[in-house]
């Protein structure tokens, strides 16, 4: 490459980059930094707590026969950090239709199975405290109910 | 105006188009490519722990460029090849053996394992994004002209092609330049979506401590079962404050690293940048703590590798001689 041929790669390198952050591309691939940017303050502070054990246990499903069962790490293929990512964050923020179908191609199931998985269910404790004075915890139970819905058979 | 456009052109040419030789260029590569087998283990350790003869997962959320190519799910037994394979190229480009090849393999399997790694899960991960930067410069550069076997290998066969001073500077200046910009990118994303109280309200340090605290699980009371000292952190107001103050200070004085000269300086700032990585993989199990091997860009290798020379040798030749 010539010097000149530089110059011209380097300034167009530079108005890439600095187009997306002017243009808050926030998922821009090269210039992406806003991960631990976003916060809201709050008065009252609430954290999901994690049961180092809960998540061994697999997670509770219902499949298209009616039959309950409870699908585990090693049924998935995950490995344990994957799990546990899955069980106390994504379960409760991915939509619905990407985890059921995720979970029923890995095992093979297709819509019409008695086996297919129609509903996920994953029980879960939020811990609140306030922020002035974090030591005057209390909590509540929650459950986060995934459903099939059959509409979502066209994208299967 | 001629003249102010004959000042800018020769800045512009001082800045990207000097200082640096091939063997600094080279040094910086193999002490970044080192660097980077570690850090390529820290990033993608958890597929090495999946099953390789069992069944793929469908991905949750496939990344974005998985999907034009159909990879819906990942490959147990050919990604932990993949993998041997990444590792194995990253100490060939390290070693400057078939530089620009080996350093384009790194960039597309870390591409592939990158997003087998965050498309598990439907993630999006921004830790790669500087290593993955300087490879591209490194492909792009002529990086294998300085203390690589490519290099040995052409001497050995005739005169081997010259990599003059403007040819192994502008890669260090653009690596220098990116990985700067990246933690001012960082400032600015915290001013735009959460404004100056992500920085001066001790309660967003204190929110991060406290979540992050609970990740082994928690007592009745609220505490920390393992790792008390982001539970603790959390509670010491000025220190937070502090915590928040100096990450403002970190990521938007970054830049200014470019206009410091001095080695001790730039080392002082970036072992300061470097302790606080390590402390958010302490305090806050954020992964960083390997990247700054991105900062061997901001010295000059060969010049210090030379001055050791000179050292060593002074130093024999004292000893012979016998004066003290």
């Amino acid at each position: 490459m010539t010097r000149r041929a530089v110059t011209v790669l380097i300034i167009g390198w530079l108005a890439v980059h600095w187009t997306a952050v002017a243009y808050e591309f926030d998922h821009f691939p090269l210039t992406d930094a806003g991960m631990y940017a976003n916060w809201k303050k709050k008065e009252i502070l609430s954290y999901l707590v994690r049961d180092t054990e809960s998540y061994k246990q697999g997670f509770t499903i219902t499949r298209r026969d009616g039959a309950t069962d409870a699908v585990r790490m090693e049924e998935l293929n995950l490995p344990r950090r994957h799990m546990y990512q899955l069980y106390f964050q994504k379960i409760h923020r991915r939509p619905a239709p990407l985890l059921l179908r995720s979970f029923n191609k890995t095992l093979g199931h297709e819509p019409d199975d008695p086996g297919f998985i129609v509903r996920i269910t994953v029980p879960y404790v939020v811990m609140h405290r306030r922020a002035d004075d974090i030591g005057n915890v209390w909590t509540e139970s929650h459950v986060t109910t995934l459903d099939w819905d059959e509409k979502w058979r066209k994208s299967w | 105006m001629a003249q102010v456009v004959v000042k800018i052109s020769e800045a512009w040419n001082r800045f990207w188009f000097t200082g640096y030789s091939a063997e600094s260029l080279g040094l910086i590569r193999l002490c970044f490519g080192i660097g980077l087998f570690f850090f390529n283990l820290t990033q993608l350790w958890t597929l090495l722990l999946i099953d390789a003869s069992g069944d793929p997962f469908y991905y949750v959320r496939p990344v974005w460029y998985f999907e034009p190519f159909g990879l819906e799910h990942n490959f147990p037994r050919l990604d932990l090849v993949l993998l041997a394979t990444l590792q194995l190229a990253t100490l060939s480009m390290a070693f400057g053996y078939r530089t620009r090849l080996s350093t384009l393999l790194v960039i597309v399997l870390v591409c592939y394992l990158r997003g087998v790694r965050d498309s598990i899960l439907g993630e999006g991960h921004h830790r790669y994004h500087v290593p993955f930067n300087l490879l591209v410069i490194l492909a792009v550069a002529r990086s294998g002209g300085g203390h690589s076997v490519d290099a040995r290998r052409a001497s050995n066969t005739g005169a081997p092609p010259a990599v003059e001073e403007w040819q192994a500077s502008w890669p260090i200046m653009a690596m220098q330049v990116y990985t700067a910009s990246f933690y001012f990118w960082s400032f600015l994303a915290k001013v735009r979506t959460t404004g100056w109280d992500w920085f001066f309200d001790p309660r967003r340090i204190q929110d991060l401590l406290l979540e992050r605290s609970l990740t082994w699980g928690v007592t009745a009371q609220g505490e920390p079962v393992f790792n008390a000292m982001p539970y603790w952190l959390s509670q010491q107001e000025e220190l937070c404050r502090l915590l928040g103050v100096g990450t403002l200070v970190m990521e938007a004085g970054f830049p200014l690293i470019l206009l410091v000269k001095r080695p001790l300086a730039r080392l002082a700032f970036l072992a300061g940048v470097a302790f606080f990585h390590l402390a958010n993989l302490v305090l806050a199990y954020v992964s960083f703590a390997l990247l700054p091997i991105a900062f061997f860009v901001f010295f000059d290798l060969e010049k210090a590798r030379l001055q050791l020379v000179a050292w060593r040798q002074r130093r024999a030749r004292d000893v012979v001689s016998g004066s003290p």
